[in-house]
């Protein structure tokens, strides 16, 4: 009887981890490429996914995409009063820092996974920099301002919406991205989670680039630094010839 | 319309931008300075960062003080000696202006010396400015002929070593001042962002006894060279020169002076000055109050580099 009840609750186990292994993501990132020229002011990338299962889907789906942009070595510092002046004064340098990092899913993350598992895939902010090598310490000040101050520049973002199911299997993921977006590769982390676990990951970028004049000016201005600085003068030089020759009086 | 700021990093409105460099055109023609400790301060408090503003306003000015030169030049008002003897200080000035701004970018300092030069500077010779220009109404109103210079009138620089005669100007003076004044000009303009017009023209009015009609005119060729140095270093050391905030800021602002220069001529000069005394001290005084007062952040971050 004991051990009747026992195979059957394994039977039961290994009934539901059967589809759990059988079940994939396929995504498609649409623009692979987002374009910052002259008239940029902030954009889209929309993924378009699927769960893959061979058989009927049974149960509802929940979708967490975390977007990492080009990591950089940001240094926070804090100002204290000095003789009546406040002055930088204390600094600490974070390495790994993502430049960008967007978290959209289809619910409040807690109502998707325990918090448990979520540190365990790394979602959150602190789960996240912490993943990067960055020191998880809840009491440093110097690295919750420094996700207070890119929560305020819209540079980190943590959204509860964004993922949205069109269908049992397909959805939508929408990421915004801000007018100061940093260029590079940016690297979109898709996980499918079902009844409080991960079921399945996949790991779609995109790039974001300057094109245009935007390029030609900031490549120019870093590896043809004199010839630009000349450039430039002499443009100040011509605009200030022209405005004396149009307004001229005499 | 929004554009795009490829070194600055953030996209603005453009007719914003072309309205700001017109209004500060307009005062610098209007005062003949360069409008510089205006245009910087206006693109801080836009949210570009104080060392890309610093970089670009030097192209702004370079553009509107040359505009300013070349209309003095025709009009035989520029003292070439003397601008040439400023100038000798006023390149090396910037050198170590630019020198410094790298310095204290690398410490996270650099905030604090733009907010504490601008203080300094403009509230001293703000209040100066508004101190002689109301001596100068109230001599006006009274009928009382001008003190501005009076012959022989020495100071102890007069009394220097290395004299030299300026006959466009015409005075006897010794190089040795003339190099410190353009030395000091040069680093505060490579520090500050700032052409230094409102800073020069009083020094060489106050400390060598120019005249008036050849002082406005050299500095603006003194300002147009070390501006347009100022340019090239900023922009080979620190890489922080927007050609297309220049652009724009540029046509703003040369277009501006232009208006400006014209409707100085309705007003007398002594209430000109008193009213950019005015416009100086109250710049200055806003830079105060942001050292002394808490600020809403006492954390800031800077991106140091990209890792792989």
């Amino acid at each position: 009887m004991n051990l009747l009840a026992r195979l059957a609750a394994i039977f039961v186990i290994l009934a539901l981890c059967k589809p759990a292994r059988s079940e994939g993501l396929v995504v498609t990132v649409a623009p692979s490429q987002i374009a910052v020229s002259s008239s940029y002011s902030g954009g889209t990338v929309v993924v378009f996914g699927a769960v893959q299962t061979d058989r009927l889907p049974s149960r509802s789906y929940d979708v967490v995409a975390i977007v990492t942009g080009p990591r950089q070595t940001v240094v926070a510092r804090r100002k204290a009063r000095i003789g009546g002046v406040w002055i930088n004064r204390d600094s600490r340098v974070f390495q790994n820092v993502p430049s960008f990092l967007g978290l959209i899913a289809t619910r409040r993350l807690n109502a998707i996974a325990s918090a448990d598992v979520l540190r365990r895939q790394g979602i959150g902010f602190k789960n996240l920099l912490f993943a990067s090598g960055i020191p998880l310490d809840d009491d440093d000040p110097f690295l919750i301002n420094l996700i207070n101050i890119r929560l305020q520049q819209g540079l980190f973002s943590d959204r509860s919406s964004g993922v949205t199911f069109l269908s049992r299997t397909a959805f939508r993921a929408e990421i915004p991205l801000p007018d100061n977006v940093p260029v590079g590769d940016y690297e979109i982390d898709l996980k499918l989670f079902a009844n409080g676990a991960m079921i399945a990951e996949t790991q779609p970028s995109f790039k974001v680039v300057k094109v245009g004049v935007e390029d030609f000016v900031v490549k120019a201005a870093a590896n043809y630094s004199l010839l630009y600085g000349l450039a430039i003068m002499s443009m100040a030089l011509s605009t200030g010839w022209l405005a004396s020759i149009a307004f001229r009086r005499d | 319309m929004q554009l795009y700021l490829p070194i600055a990093d953030l996209p603005l409105n453009i007719f914003l931008l072309l309205a700001m460099g017109l209004a500060v055109g307009f005062v610098s023609g209007m005062f003949g300075v360069g409008g510089g400790f205006l245009m910087t301060p206006f693109l801080i408090f836009l949210g570009i960062s104080p060392s890309v503003a610093v970089a670009t306003v030097a192209s702004h000015i370079t553009a509107s003080s040359f505009s300013g030169a070349l209309s003095y030049w025709r009009r035989r008002a520029v003292d070439i000696q003397m601008a040439f003897i400023l100038l000798t200080g006023g390149l090396l000035g910037t050198l170590s202006g630019v020198w410094i701004f790298t310095k204290l970018r690398a410490l996270g300092q650099l905030d604090l010396l733009i907010g504490f030069s601008y203080l300094i500077m403009l509230t001293a010779i703000g209040g100066l400015m508004l101190i002689e220009s109301v001596r100068a109404i109230v001599r006006v109103r009274q009928q009382k002929p001008s003190l501005l210079r009076r012959s022989g009138g020495h100071t102890w620089m007069h009394g220097l070593p290395l004299k030299m005669r300026f006959k466009r100007s015409t005075i006897y003076v010794s190089v040795i001042p003339v190099w410190g004044i353009g030395y000091i000009i040069g680093v505060v303009g490579a520090v500050m962002g700032i052409g230094g017009g409102f800073l020069l023209v009083p020094m060489l009015i106050y400390f060598l006894r120019m005249p008036t009609a050849t002082v406005i005119g050299t500095a603006a060729v003194l300002t147009t060279a070390t501006m347009a140095l100022a340019t090239v270093m900023h922009a080979l050391t620190n890489h922080l020169v927007d050609a297309v905030l220049a652009l724009v800021l540029m046509v703003g602002g040369v277009t501006g002076a232009q208006f400006g220069a014209r409707s100085a001529h309705n007003i007398p000069a002594e209430r000109l000055r008193f009213l950019l005394g005015l416009l100086i001290l109250g710049v200055g005084f806003r830079f105060g109050y942001g050292l002394i007062s808490r600020p809403d952040n006492l954390y800031s971050i800077r991106t140091l580099g990209a890792d792989i």
